[in-house]
């Protein structure tokens, strides 16, 4: 690699690599910053943390250097599919942006409707074309495992609109 | 005989029930690629909620079995390893299939997979109470060196380099880290926040960084091409031949597997790939002109190899309570879930249940054998499911899990941040396992350490006094500067010699 620049890979790694450096730093500041609630203890907390801080600061440090050095990370490869060779940032912002929509709207509209939504989005996101064929999967697929989870296997998940009905199941939980 | 108890114990009508289920789930998912087992037991983690213990420790260590005999199949017919040992599987096996062997191939596969299974988990029922002996013998401070040596190891071995396997790991300490402390109830990395201070949720960490991680790196980097899968019909069956060629080979690697499972080595990458090797070298004349074109032989020892391993894997669980994979870390966390200590009182304690566990784990292997060689053609039309979709439900699972065992937003915006977090450790080339590891077993070192220096009052040279630790971080630095000292030892001796 030339002196002169680092290709757009080595400068993602470098900036992933200066992230978990600065968690290295958060994870030290915390551990300083302890209050340490019981003594009766001969070992304090904050033994193990520093020790955890030190790995998260030293580690990401040497692997800087490896990156100047031109020694860069290789892309994992896919299962039954191919790396391309561009990055694809509609995609990845439609699949970040489904799986928000779900955890903010879980309670409200209830998990057929927002799983339905994060099925269909990340279907689309990941190469499925055909939209109306996508909504029927996703729905199908949300309902189905909307019932056999809270019918057959009895684990309890948000049926929404909760709003029309008056008794609230977030109100609840506080 | 607690074994034939547990044996007759595992045979009630539910707990075959759940152990077929298993069977079936597990044959799904190792069958279908981009779910691993590990992905697949952390998915039914939710079920731990309502289901009782037995059943659905039953049904996971079914999963577990049924992972491995359903990652061969994509690898013959799809050349598509559908989890890391089944690496090694590829290289003959689908070979095999494209010169119309696809039916030889699988069945020494699944026969492989049954009969190492049999004999490694034979092996467990009597090693594990013996090692779980030793345990109760083994004080805090060996126990921490335990654990660091199998953090070590498995960190080192894992990644492309040791450095990015150690930043992996130490990353998973430090969201170990989160919450209130055990001991003294300090609340560290919570930043304020209540929810924070339950700690970060292990399931969810698991589930986010494979399900997550994988659909949001493959929405990123990646794309599906058109499949091909190998057209095969009919019965999975050997010749008379076939059968000669096999045997020996499922014994060899069975032999390499199971211990390679019971030591921190990192999975089943080794094993399978060492076997391989070892069939190739050892093949006859004919074996020998077909490897590389398809040689039985190099489907039967990796395949049986993967399955001795796994059972092994079982062994350090079981009895000392120390997970050396991922899937082991996801059986631990299932534990968890019921409040079951793993480890040597395990035997003691829970003295049923390990051995209804044990006698499950025969079971299910001969289930899976039933399901897998009869019902192979049904296995293969599920490879016809675009990826996509099949992504899609996998994430749907996963955030319904994320839901249901942290039931809050907090958990659920977690499982969003370690998918990206996953995302950008496949980018950037780090392991996961090491990650998963340092969340589960972190704070259960640090615990030991703790243990270790109060009962010496204070003193940290505790922790290096021992003989049997000393021996153990001895090991650990073999561990971690072995691989890279070999090379050059192999460069001298072969420079001597010339």
């Amino acid at each position: 690699m030339s002196r002169s620049g680092l290709t757009s890979a080595a400068k993602g790694e470098l900036v992933f690599t200066s992230f978990l450096f600065l968690a290295g730093v958060v994870v030290l500041t915390d551990t300083a910053l302890l209050n340490e609630t019981g003594t009766l203890s001969y070992v304090s907390p904050k033994v193990f943390a520093f020790a955890v801080g030190i790995m998260l600061t030293v580690l990401p440090l040497i692997q800087v250097f490896q990156i100047f050095r031109g020694n860069l990370g290789t892309p994992e490869g896919i299962e039954g599919g191919q790396l391309s060779k561009d990055v694809n940032w509609f995609s990845l912002g439609l699949a970040i942006a489904s799986l928000v929509f779900y955890v903010v709207f879980i309670e409200l509209l209830g998990f057929i409707i927002v799983a339905g939504v994060l099925f269909m989005g990340l279907a689309y996101a990941l190469g499925a074309k055909r939209i109306l064929r996508i909504a029927i999967i996703a729905f199908t697929v949300s309902i189905v495992v909307f019932f056999s989870f809270t019918e057959l296997l009895q684990v309890p998940l948000p049926l929404g609109f909760d709003f029309l009905t008056g008794n609230s199941s977030i109100d609840q939980e506080w | 005989m607690p074994f034939i108890d547990g044996l007759l114990a595992s045979l009630t009508l539910t707990n075959l029930l759940f152990g077929l289920l298993g069977s079936i789930l597990g044959t799904l998912v190792g069958v279908l690629p981009g779910i691993g087992p590990a992905l697949a037991i952390s998915l039914l983690l939710p079920i731990t909620l309502t289901v009782e213990p037995t059943a659905a420790i039953i049904m996971f260590a079914a999963v577990y079995y049924g992972a491995m005999f359903g990652g061969s199949t994509t690898s013959i017919l799809l050349n598509a390893p559908g989890e890391s040992g089944s690496v090694m599987t590829t290289i003959e096996g689908n070979k095999m299939a494209r010169s119309g062997r696809a039916g030889a191939a699988l069945a020494t596969a699944a026969l492989g997979s049954f009969f190492a299974g049999a004999i490694a988990t034979a092996l467990l029922a009597v090693g594990a109470p013996f090692i779980a002996d030793l345990g109760l013998r083994l004080t805090p401070a060996d126990f921490f060196a335990l654990m660091v040596l199998a953090l070590g190891t498995i960190s080192a071995v894992m990644g492309s380099s040791v450095i990015r396997g150690l930043t992996s790991l130490s990353v998973g300490l430090a969201i170990g880290l989160v919450g209130l402390d055990l001991l003294t109830g300090t609340a560290r990395l919570t930043f304020g926040s209540a929810y924070a201070m339950d700690g970060i949720s292990t399931v969810v960490v698991i589930v986010s960084l494979f399900a997550v991680g994988e659909a949001l790196y493959v929405a990123f980097k990646g794309r599906f091409g058109d499949s091909q899968v190998i057209k095969f019909k009919g019965k999975a069956w050997m010749t008379k031949d076939d059968w000669s060629r096999s045997w020996k080979p499922w014994a060899r690697g069975t032999a390499i597997g199971f211990p390679l499972g019971v030591l921190p080595a990192g999975g089943s990458e080794l094993p399978t790939f060492l076997s391989y090797n070892l069939e190739k070298r050892m093949a006859g004349k004919k074996a020998k002109s077909e490897f590389g074109k398809g040689a039985i032989e190099g489907v039967a020892g990796p395949e049986a190899a993967n399955n001795a391993n796994a059972a092994g894997a079982l062994v350090p669980l079981l009895a000392l309570g120390i997970p050396t994979s991922a899937t082991a870390a996801v059986l631990l966390a299932s534990f968890d879930q019921f409040n079951i200590q793993v480890g040597p009182t395990l035997f003691g304690s829970e003295s049923t249940l390990v051995w209804t566990l044990i006698g499950a784990l025969f079971i299910g292997n001969f289930l899976l054998l039933l399901i897998n060689l009869p019902l192979i053609g049904v296995w293969v039309k599920l490879l016809k499911i675009p990826a996509p979709y099949l992504y899609a439900g996998v994430l749907t699972l996963a955030m319904l899990g994320a839901y249901a065992v942290s039931g809050n937003t907090f958990g659920m915006s977690i499982a969003i941040a370690v998918g990206i977090l996953g995302l950008l450790f496949r980018r950037y080339g780090y392991p996961i396992t090491p990650l998963i590891l340092g969340v589960v077993l972190g704070p259960m070192a640090e615990l030991e350490m703790r243990r270790a220096v109060q009962i010496s009052n204070g003193d940290f040279m505790t922790l290096i006094e021992k003989p049997f630790s000393v021996v153990v971080y001895a090991l650990l630095i073999l561990g971690i500067v072995g691989p890279k000292l070999w090379p050059l030892i192999k460069k001298r001796i072969s420079t001597k010699t010339k």
